[in-house]
């Protein structure tokens, strides 16, 4: 099974970087933009920047897992192949 | 035999606009998700600034970036994002869905000329986008009590229309990328986060690094959403004066389309040679 993934992620590198891309991207851009509003020359900046990266790393680890479980069935009941 | 006159051309880029606002006034839907999208874009950042600044939100924002007004700051950003992948999935996605229906090769034995086809497309666009801006940025203010009538409109105005040029540019070589790789999604998303954190959506792009900085300045839209800044809450100009920037996106404008047009024709004889145009 997780052959199979890996070889069905291959297929789409494109896929592949945008989703790395969004994630990180995403994150650091918001990180960008709470640093404009924190107080300047205080640690709080960096310690806000770091728990937005933890808290979204642990979010999308949980979210892809959930996802991917669940979006593989439906995948595999749509093909025909769960049965 | 190609149309040659003035009136042929651009009869048919009025027709191919015509046929573009046909298809999107069927979904009304999409009209409205657009005039909310930036205000939900610009909404985040506003909030968690107010989480993180306490009291002195307002304060801290202005040391970095030159005004007080957040908000407005932020929906200009979040507006001229939008537009930005507004241009990019009406072209790319128009080019790919031609494509996709087997159209596309239809298109290319017509005597209409292509680049009047996509003037038309990006007129279009440019219509709606600027349409949904002013809807967006005057709701968005309404929303985050801000007087949205102050600063120099004149100049805001210059620098969207002047940036529209290049910026269409650019969203004809992603439409060459489509075209060569038949990812859409992938290469939207990819597009989405580069430009987010390119072009500051959320801060001026003078507190970025100096690699990703000159990075940022070489994209079009890092020009327009900080000129607009400038123009419209005296954040100050990249180059010191209006005209200055606005010259640069001249420049870009005067060597944007040649090439991107230029990069669009060799991907399409570069596929017609592998019978790759009409494939999917």
């Amino acid at each position: 099974m997780v052959r199979i993934q890996a070889i069905i992620i291959s297929r789409y590198p494109a896929n592949l970087a945008a989703g790395l891309l969004v994630s990180f991207g995403g994150v650091l851009a918001l990180a960008l933009a709470a640093q404009m509003f924190a107080p300047t020359g205080t640690a709080a900046t960096h310690t806000l920047t770091s728990a937005m990266f933890y808290g979204y790393l642990l979010y999308i680890f949980l979210s892809d897992s959930l996802w991917r479980i669940g979006y593989s069935v439906r995948q595999d009941q749509i093909q025909g192949t769960l049965e | 035999m190609k149309p040659r006159t003035l009136y042929a051309c651009l009869d048919i880029a009025a027709w191919s606009a015509y046929a573009r606002y046909r298809e999107l006034a069927s979904y009304p839907g999409w009209f409205l998700l657009d005039v909310f999208i930036p205000i939900i874009i610009a909404a985040v950042p506003i909030l968690l600034g107010r989480a993180v600044g306490g009291a002195s939100t307002a304060a801290n924002f202005a040391q970095r970036a030159g005004t007080t007004n957040y908000a407005a700051f932020l929906l200009i950003g979040a507006n001229t994002f939008l537009m930005t992948l507004r241009s990019f999935w009406d072209m790319g996605l128009w080019l790919r869905k031609e494509q996709q229906t087997g159209t596309l090769e239809s298109l290319y034995t017509t005597p209409a000329d292509r680049r009047w086809i996509l003037a038309g497309l990006a007129t279009f666009n440019l219509a709606r986008g600027s349409v949904n801006f002013v809807l967006s940025f005057v709701l968005g203010c309404w929303l985050f009590a801000v007087n949205p009538l102050q600063g120099n409109y004149a100049v805001a105005l210059v620098f969207l229309v002047v940036g529209a040029i290049p910026l269409y540019a650019l969203s004809l070589l992603y439409g060459a990328v489509v075209l060569q790789l038949k990812e859409t999604n992938a290469l939207i998303r990819i597009a989405q986060s580069l430009f987010s954190l390119a072009m500051g959506i959320y801060y001026p792009v003078t507190v970025l690094p100096p690699l990703a900085r000159a990075l940022a300045m070489l994209v079009p839209p890092t020009w327009v959403t900080h000129g607009m800044r400038a123009a419209l809450l005296d954040t100050g100009y990249l180059l010191g004066t209006w005209p200055r920037d606005v010259a640069v996106l001249v420049a870009m404008g005067l060597v944007g389309p040649p090439l991107a047009l230029a990069v669009l024709r060799h991907t399409e004889h570069a596929l017609q040679r592998g019978a790759g145009l009409g494939e999917f």
